[in-house]
């Protein structure tokens, strides 16, 4: 039976995939750095609840995805302005986006950012490894509905990094 | 596509996903301050919640051995009320299982429920502590030079309890926010988790 680890060390294993995580679903980099503390704070809050039975990745991973869909709800007033549909994909990233995006890393977070919620979600779990079975599980979705999306996403998410005609 | 290019692709990916950045660094470096504050912050108002039941009854005790029977069988009800309250507002069960991003939203409304029975159980404790407060003003009880027998502290403590239950009708304002929050949330997830 593996023991329940320390938060510190928590922290300090998991705090770039939670800020990853994090930055998938708030562009604005203060609120980004807002919702990763928030994030950290519902893990120290839920500690005492986990179980060995799935793996304390996991366990981070899927606090942090509550979280910043939580957040990304509120925000967005859902279902008004970003219901979780398929072809809503946003076309306008603020300026601070369009600063991250100088680099491979920054033009694929620009490109998960502006996907779809529904799409979003298994993205940026598989980005970190998750396999599709563990995303299934985690996202409460038949392992075919998450081979669908992600395929579709990966689509997306191509065209989305494509560099711009001038 | 064939498989093996898929996995390629994603594979490339992962790396560029994985590939630090200064940015990413600044805020999980920032961020722990505000997170061992807010820890803190938790644990110093679970203290303070039992440090108050703790002084009621040590107050109810000194007076009882003062031999002012009256004041102290106020003070030990009053203890024995405000534990009952918070343990109603509390027993809402928050475990369960948290497999899934549908059951963490129920966990979630479990949470902002208990919320809001934790702003009625403070509503009560105050009406209970106003009805304390003036019955140890208007009845001779114990010491007649006491605090409790004196109408400018009586009047002090009228206006610290309506401070609190302003304070307390926020956080109830806020709290059945959250619940219709997650309640919206739920329906969102319910209706879309099957969709391809």
């Amino acid at each position: 039976m593996s023991s329940r680890p320390r938060f510190e060390d928590l922290v300090s294993q998991h705090q770039t995939m939670v800020a990853r995580i994090c930055a998938s679903y708030e562009r604005d980099r203060d609120l980004a750095r807002d919702l990763a503390q928030d994030a950290w704070f519902a893990i120290w809050r839920a500690l005492p609840a986990w179980r060995a039975e799935a793996s304390i990745k996991t366990f981070v991973a899927r606090i942090a995805q509550f979280r910043a869909i939580s957040h990304a709800a509120q925000r967005a007033r859902l279902p008004q302005r970003e219901a979780l549909t398929p072809d809503l994909v946003d076309s306008n990233p603020p300026p601070e986006n369009v600063a991250m995006a100088s680099g491979e890393r920054g033009s694929l977070l620009a490109a998960v950012q502006r996907l779809p919620l529904i799409y979003r979600q298994p993205v940026v779990l598989m980005l970190e490894d998750f396999s599709p079975a563990e995303i299934a599980a985690l996202l409460g979705l038949s392992a075919n509905v998450v081979g669908v999306r992600l395929n579709r996403a990966r689509v997306l998410l191509r065209e989305l990094m494509q560099p711009e005609a001038p | 596509m064939n498989i093996e290019n898929e996995q390629e692709e994603w594979k490339t990916m992962k790396t560029q996903w994985k590939s630090t950045s200064v940015a990413e660094m600044l805020m999980t470096q920032q961020l722990r301050w505000g997170l061992r504050l807010r820890m803190l912050g938790s644990w110093i108002y679970l203290a303070l919640e039992a440090a108050a039941f703790v002084m009621l009854i040590v107050l109810g005790i000194v007076q009882a051995a003062m031999g002012h029977a009256g004041v102290a069988t106020v003070f030990i009800v009053l203890a024995l009320i405000f534990m009952a309250s918070s343990l109603w507002a509390r027993r809402l069960s928050l475990r369960g299982a948290s497999a899934s991003l549908l059951e963490l939203i129920e966990l979630a409304i479990r949470r902002a429920r208990r919320s809001v029975r934790m702003a009625w159980a403070n509503y009560f404790m105050t009406v209970v502590s106003i009805a304390a407060v003036l019955v140890l003003y208007l009845f001779p009880f114990g010491d007649p030079s006491a605090a409790y027998h004196d109408g400018a502290r009586l009047a002090g403590a009228m206006v610290i309890f309506a401070v609190y239950a302003i304070g307390v009708g926020v956080y109830h304002a806020y709290a059945r926010r959250r619940v219709r929050r997650f309640l919206a949330l739920r329906a969102q997830f319910a209706s879309r988790a099957e969709e391809g």
